[in-house]
């Protein structure tokens, strides 16, 4: 019977190694190890033998099938990963070829500057309003301490309705609008985008454009604050080493005033044509509101102070952009769209 | 406004070695802004003054002239130069500009010695365009031709000390609250501010040499709120003739033409002292009088620049006994100009209403240098020293002329000084900062206010010139201003924790164009004005509420007389730009406003109504290897409109055809809720893909935001479902093609059973195999039960009563 144990052992391994696919090698092993395979069968074949012999045999046998089984293992694994190696280089693709299209759409770049403002003062707390694109004059002008014939009128020509209504010229008659709304001398944080329109139309001018407007108002705020705020703001959008220059300016609507500028963003204050060679870019207008204005508007001014400031959309998106032609907003050519 | 930095040095010491631009920067963040810093010297080289001595004809050229010129050299000794020139105007004894050999002119020409036709030329005469003189800034006369100095200018002069030309000038761009600054005298106190020098005032001294004014001349104020404070000078025996160089000079660099030493002096005194002034021929007014008073109907007048201008009742204007003489502030007469026969001469210094000048300047498109003053106002307590002034440079420069003894004022009702009261705790409180009381007060001491302080308690006089400064803040200004901006630390303002927050609509805006971009679609921007032709085309029926839209008075152009009603006109141009540049393939929309007036014309704001528009043409995608391309359909604009309704919440519209004219009947729909539509889209009517100059087949939507905005619930609420494996069920129906796929739908689900959970149609066939009239749908049914597995059984029963009922409006399983 030992010889018999030898010799299959020895005819199952040359069959294991000789096996040239899965199949061959699951036929050897239900040939040996199978229900009725020959290793099995001598392993049934054990209650024939004497007491004393059974358990050697015992172990004799098992030691095969377990060899047998580690063969069978070791030539399987090997199979396998000749045939995944196989598999692997023979589906080779170009990968070079381009993805499956989808369409891309995309947000007009004044709406994405749009979003980076708002985003900005959502986080400080600020509320964003809306207010009407056609508009009294009184809210335009008046509440804004702009009365009729005042020559700051001349800073922006108006397209008129009627005698009492125009387009608005800027965001600021939604600050007069949510003073107005609101309990008196109570605390303001807010901010209105949309569009404005002004009588001039030239490669520099567009009379449809956008601004954003800021108010602030309580009990403390400050000159300072002011300044505090906008160096932030601006930081935020064009980038942290940007530096902030504040110019005494003119509004009628605050006092003090200043004008805003930023480093030039494409030669970083070294000067160039996009600066004038000045290193610097105007990029906004603010203030201390009027007191004339709080009034106008409900506020008591020796109550309650606060600041405002404006500035155009399509400004800030060609400086951050690099875009040179303001036209190119409104002439929603998809090769410009599409960039965005 | 420009200011010559060398006439401010007569003011105030401007040092000349510093870069320019420094003083222009720091004068900018101290609120007086320089546009422009301006060298008068186009980079001139060796032109000199030189005298005619001789003048012969040239030997061999007919047109050319052989002139012998007494110069000076370089080191200063006399040597006559020989020119040959082709200039017509030269004469012996004139004093003429010289190019030397070597030398260069404006545009950058070098000039060498040299033979003209055999004859020597050692340099050439200039004309002003050959040293870079605007020839706006000289006589017409003097433009042409080779450039006269005046008489007794002596030679070998630098033609750049000559003419000023070493000048650098600041270009202004002054704010409108600075009315002072539009003054070189304005000016000079923040040159002085800005330098720490005191500014000096001209001393005004007039030798009162002729014959009492009294008797001679009247002048009379009708409209006191408009004119109010008028004063005149006489002078006689005048003799117009041009000024002096150093005036024209000074004019000149300043941007304003000489004209006559009477002229010159009105406009110098201007620009001095930001005094507007005019003078009149005395011999031309009629009863020697000058009245301030409101035109009367239909009176007309032709004005300096020999314009005639009808006037209007509400139009200040300046008068002689008969006739108007000058529109007020604006714009002197013609007939009384002070012309080279002019001997006795009157000058006015006036103070005319800012707002009145304004609406008579724009009413008859003119403005002036004297305009503009007026409008931003004009110091009353100025307006002596300017008539004065007047008359003291006239002598000065017309030796000859005799000053009439008094001044007529006419002034009812004195400006009074007007005082500021502000508290140092509080300035510093309003700006932020913490500058000291001392500080404080010396800026505005230096600024010239005079300050009475009382502890922390202050009060400014505020100078004459700066009727700008009226409360607290203004003075917070100056101080500011003058301490710099750049000084004050910046901070973040404590206020109280507070969430910032959107309006409803603005978020509904901002996730409606997200979605759109998101779904392939880009956004654009047009302009809010529209032309009825575009509501024409779209075949919009007579009354159609959208042909009701708000005139512009003054539109920018024939093309956008009207705000827009709808947005479809304007989207279909910005594609058709895109398409004129071979852009084909469109996906477009626009979120944007539409205006619809409660009434015309209005008397209250229009409804702003939030609208999307989209247009969809061409190929879906660009070509790609591995997905063919395929036409734009109906079902893609369907499918973002359903996809749209869908990620804001809204459900239970109702389907309806489309109805408006511009989409195509057949294949165009709208939804609606409470008898609201919320969208509408399709396909572009055939004859408006024609009205409108389309290339093809065009699908458009439009949905209404401020509808969405109300139905929106995104408020999504969780339902459980089935944990079990369900079945599924394929159905082809055979249907005749009136029964619409939303009829089978209906039938399904209202059939499907307790365990349907969805249905899908795959397949829509019309063609070989099926009979004519008829179609074939196939659905896709999943069934599921939230208690245990589904076996085909279970759904047998809801699978025959959809198969009967379907059969009841003629369809049948394929």
């Amino acid at each position: 019977m030992k010889e018999e144990l030898q010799r299959i052992k020895d005819l199952a391994l040359a069959a294991i190694h000789e096996a040239q696919d899965n199949q061959a090698l699951q036929d050897v092993r239900v040939k040996y190890l199978g229900k009725k395979g020959e290793v099995t069968a001598l392993l049934k074949g054990l209650g024939k033998l004497s007491p004393e012999e059974r358990p050697k045999m015992g172990a004799l046998v098992n030691e095969v099938r377990v060899a047998l089984e580690e063969a069978l293992d070791a030539v399987k694994a090997d199979m396998d990963r000749k045939e995944m190696e196989e598999r692997l280089s023979s589906e080779k693709i170009d990968i070079t070829l381009p993805g499956r299209v989808t369409r891309q759409g995309h947000i007009h770049p004044l709406t994405a500057v749009n979003e980076m403002i708002e985003d900005f003062f959502m986080k400080m707390g600020y509320t964003v309003e809306e207010g009407p694109e056609v508009e009294q004059d009184h809210f335009n002008f008046e509440c804004l301490n702009l009365p009729k014939d005042h020559p700051a009128r001349d800073m922006q020509d108006s397209f008129y309705i009627t005698e009492n209504f125009l387009l608005r010229t800027h965001t600021s008659p939604v600050q007069a609008r949510t003073m107005q709304r609101h309990e008196p001398n109570s605390p303001i944080r807010m901010i209105a985008p949309g569009k404005v329109y002004r009588w001039d139309y030239d490669a520099t001018h567009s009379p449809v454009f956008h601004q954003v407007e800021g108010l602030i108002i309580d009990k403390n705020i400050t000159f300072a604050d002011l300044k505090g705020t906008l160096e932030a703001f601006l930081r935020h959008m064009f980038g942290e080493d940007t530096q902030v220059r504040f110019r005494t300016s003119f509004f009628p609507f605050t006092e003090p005033s200043a004008e805003v500028d930023i480093s030039c963003v494409m030669c970083g204050g070294e000067g160039c044509r996009v600066c004038s060679h000045t290193g610097w870019l105007e990029i906004l207008g603010c203030g201390m509101v009027h007191p004339n204005v709080l009034r106008i508007n409900g506020y008591d001014p020796d109550q309650v102070q606060g600041f405002a400031f404006g500035m155009g959309v399509e400004r800030i998106a060609m400086l951050l952009y690099g875009i040179g032609d303001l036209r190119l907003f409104f002439e929603d050519d998809v090769r410009f769209l599409n960039q965005f | 406004m420009k200011a010559s930095l060398t006439w401010m040095n007569e003011y105030v010491p401007v040092d000349q070695t510093r870069p320019a631009q420094e003083l222009a920067d720091a004068l900018t963040q101290a609120g007086i802004p320089v546009e422009e810093v301006q060298s008068m010297d186009p980079g001139l080289k060796k032109i000199y003054t030189g005298k005619i001595v001789e003048i012969t004809k040239h030997p061999d050229a007919d047109k050319l002239q052989v002139c012998q010129v007494e110069c000076l050299t370089e080191d200063g000794e006399p040597i006559t130069k020989q020119i040959v020139t082709a200039a017509t105007n030269v004469a012996v004894g004139q004093v003429v500009p010289v190019a030397y050999h070597k030398s260069r002119l404006a545009d950058g020409t070098e000039i060498k010695k040299g033979k003209l036709r055999g004859e020597v030329s050692d340099g050439m005469f200039c004309s002003v365009a050959e040293f870079g003189l605007s020839t706006d800034l000289v006589l017409p006369e003097e433009a042409q031709g080779i450039y006269i100095f005046p008489e007794g200018t002596p030679i070998g002069q630098d033609i750049k000390d000559v003419l000023m030309l070493n000048d650098t000038v600041y270009e202004f761009e002054l704010t409108a609250n600075r009315a002072d600054c539009f003054s070189m005298i304005g000016l000079s106190r923040e040159f002085g501010v800005m330098t720490n020098q005191k500014a000096l005032f001209p001393v005004i001294m007039v030798n009162e040499n002729g014959e009492s004014i009294e008797g001679k001349v009247d002048i009379e104020i009708e409209a006191p709120e408009l004119c109010t404070r008028f004063m005149g000078r006489l002078v006689t025996d005048v003799t117009v003739a041009p000024s002096p160089l150093w005036m024209q000079n000074r004019l000149r660099n300043s941007g304003i033409r000489p004209i006559n030493n009477v002229v010159d002096v009105t406009n110098y005194v201007m620009l001095e002292f930001g005094q507007p002034m005019h003078a009149y021929d005395y011999d031309f007014l009629k009863g020697h009088k000058l009245v301030a008073r409101m035109a009367k109907p239909e009176e007309k007048i032709q004005t300096l620049d020999g314009t005639n201008r009808d006037l209007t009742e509400s139009m200040l204007i300046i008068s002689d006994a008969e006739r108007a003489v000058g529109v007020a502030g604006v714009m002197g007469g013609y007939d009384s100009e002070v012309t080279a026969k002019t001997t006795s001469v009157v000058f006015e210094a006036a103070v005319f209403n800012g707002p009145s000048i304004r609406r008579t300047s724009k009413a008859l498109g003119m403005r002036s240098e004297a305009s503009g003053r007026f409008e931003r106002g004009v110091n009353h307590k100025y307006t002596a020293y300017a008539i004065d002034r007047a008359a003291q440079l006239l002598q000065q420069i017309c030796p000859t002329c005799k000053v009439a003894q008094g001044i007529i004022d006419v002034y009812p009702n004195p400006v009074e000084q007007r005082t500021v009261a502000f508290n140092i705790d509080q300035v510093n409180a309003y700006l932020g900062t913490s500058i000291s009381g001392d500080e404080m007060v010396q800026i505005l001491t230096d600024l010239q206010f005079e300050v009475i302080r009382n502890g922390q308690d202050a009060e400014a006089l505020v100078p004459t010139w700066r009727d700008d400064v009226t409360v607290m803040p203004d003075i917070a200004e100056e101080v500011a201003r003058i301490h710099g901006y750049d000084n004050i630390k910046p901070t973040i303002p404590v206020a109280v924790l507070a969430s910032g927050a959107m309006t409803a609509k603005k978020a509904l805006t901002k996730q409606v164009t997200h979605y759109l971009a998101e779904v392939g679609l880009s956004q654009i921007i047009t302009f809010s004005f529209m032309h009825k032709d575009g509501l024409s085309n779209m075949m919009l029926p007579e009354g159609d509420t959208r042909y009701t839209a708000i005139p512009i008075l003054n539109p920018i152009s024939e093309e956008f007389p009207y705000m827009r009603t709808t947005l479809i006109p304007a989207v279909i141009e910005a594609a058709k730009r895109n398409i004129a540049q071979q852009n084909k393939d469109l996906w477009l929309f626009e979120t944007a406003n539409v205006y619809e007036p409660k009434s015309l014309p209005l008397t209250e704001v229009p409804h702003e109504r939030p609208m999307a528009c989209g247009i969809l043409m061409g190929k879906t995608t660009d070509p790609a290897w591995n997905a063919p391309q395929r036409d734009t359909d109906f079902y893609d604009v369907k499918g973002i409109v359903d996809g749209l309704l869908t990620a804001v919440g809204i459900k239970g519209y109702i389907i309806a055809p489309s109805g408006e004219s511009y989409y195509h009947p057949g294949v165009s729909e709208q939804y609606f809720i409470n008898g609201v539509t919320i969208a509408n889209f399709g396909e572009l009517h055939p004859q408006a893909v024609k009205n409108f100059d389309l290339p093809g087949k065009t699908f458009m939507f439009e949905i209404d935001l401020e509808a969405v905005l109300e139905l929106a619930n995104t408020h999504f609420r969780y339902a459980p479902f089935s944990k079990f494996p369900g079945t599924s069920r394929d159905l082809a129906i055979v249907a005749p093609t009136a029964v619409t796929s939303s009829d089978i739908m209906t039938i399904i689900k209202d059939n499907g059973g307790e365990f349907l959970e969805s249905v899908h149609i795959f397949d829509v066939y019309e063609g070989e195999h099926i009979e004519a009239g008829f179609r074939s749908l196939a659905y896709n049914l999943q069934f599921r039960s939230m208690e245990g597995t589904l076996n085909d059984e279970d759904i047998e029963e809801s699978i025959q009563t959809i198969i009967t009922k379907l059969g009841e409006i003629n369809c049948k399983l394929r």
